[in-house]
């Protein structure tokens, strides 16, 4: 018979509270970047930005404190918790999840690397910035597929 | 791939739910199993097997296209 022992359930715990932490590190990197690009006491160089873009920069980083902290909630009172810690376990766990999720992974990948080079292309008329931007997106993504291809060659 | 999973279940009384804490998968990996939606990886027709007791290859109709 499967049984989970505690020490799986510690370990995924210690995990879930790594990931908890994780996350915040994005939030408060972009957080922690507009005050100091922003504000006028700030020692580096400001750049306006328009309405919309002020608004829209404000509204990220809100949202993702948010979402920062609603998945810290969300985490502790799933570890504090240890049926749901349990279920939580065997979910992430659970094999057919596991496939869900690569196939899904998958899909997102031919998805981006179909549509990424037309965008590209389209975007060049008009920004080049933008274009190039793409390119580099393009070029990164396709570093990172090749790295895991000779990656996994080796250790499969 | 055909299985005789749902039948050796019932025989047993045993709820889906049961089943699935049983050999440490998701109620819904029972469901596509017993379907046939979804085939099991080696190591969980192995816990499986042990569980009922039996043959993988009598839990599972291995059909050669």
């Amino acid at each position: 018979m499967e049984r989970i022992n505690t020490n799986q359930l510690k370990s995924y715990r210690k995990t879930m509270i790594f990931r908890g932490i994780l996350v915040w590190v994005p939030s408060i990197l972009s957080a922690v970047s507009m005050l100091l690009f922003r504000f006028a006491w700030s020692p580096f160089p400001q750049r306006p930005l328009s309405d919309f873009g002020s608004g829209f920069q404000a509204g990220m980083v809100l949202s993702l404190l948010v979402c920062s902290f609603v998945s810290l909630i969300s985490t502790i009172l799933t570890c504090r918790n240890p049926v749901k810690l349990k279920k939580a376990y065997v979910e992430e766990m659970d094999e057919r999840t596991q496939l869900i999720s690569r196939k899904a992974f998958s899909a997102v990948g031919w998805a981006f690397f179909l549509v990424l080079p037309p965008a590209m292309l389209t975007a060049m008329f008009f920004s080049s910035a933008v274009g190039l931007t793409l390119l580099a997106v393009f070029l990164f993504f396709l570093a990172v597929l090749l790295v895991s291809l000779v990656y996994y060659r080796r250790r499969l | 791939m055909e299985n005789h999973i749902a039948a050796l279940r019932k025989e047993r009384r045993l709820s889906q739910e049961e089943l699935a804490q049983a050999v440490g998968v998701s109620r819904q990996t029972i469901t596509s199993l017993e379907v046939g939606k979804y085939t099991a990886s080696l190591p969980l027709a192995f816990r499986l097997a042990r569980y009922f007791g039996c043959a993988i290859e009598d839990l599972f109709i291995f059909e050669e296209e």
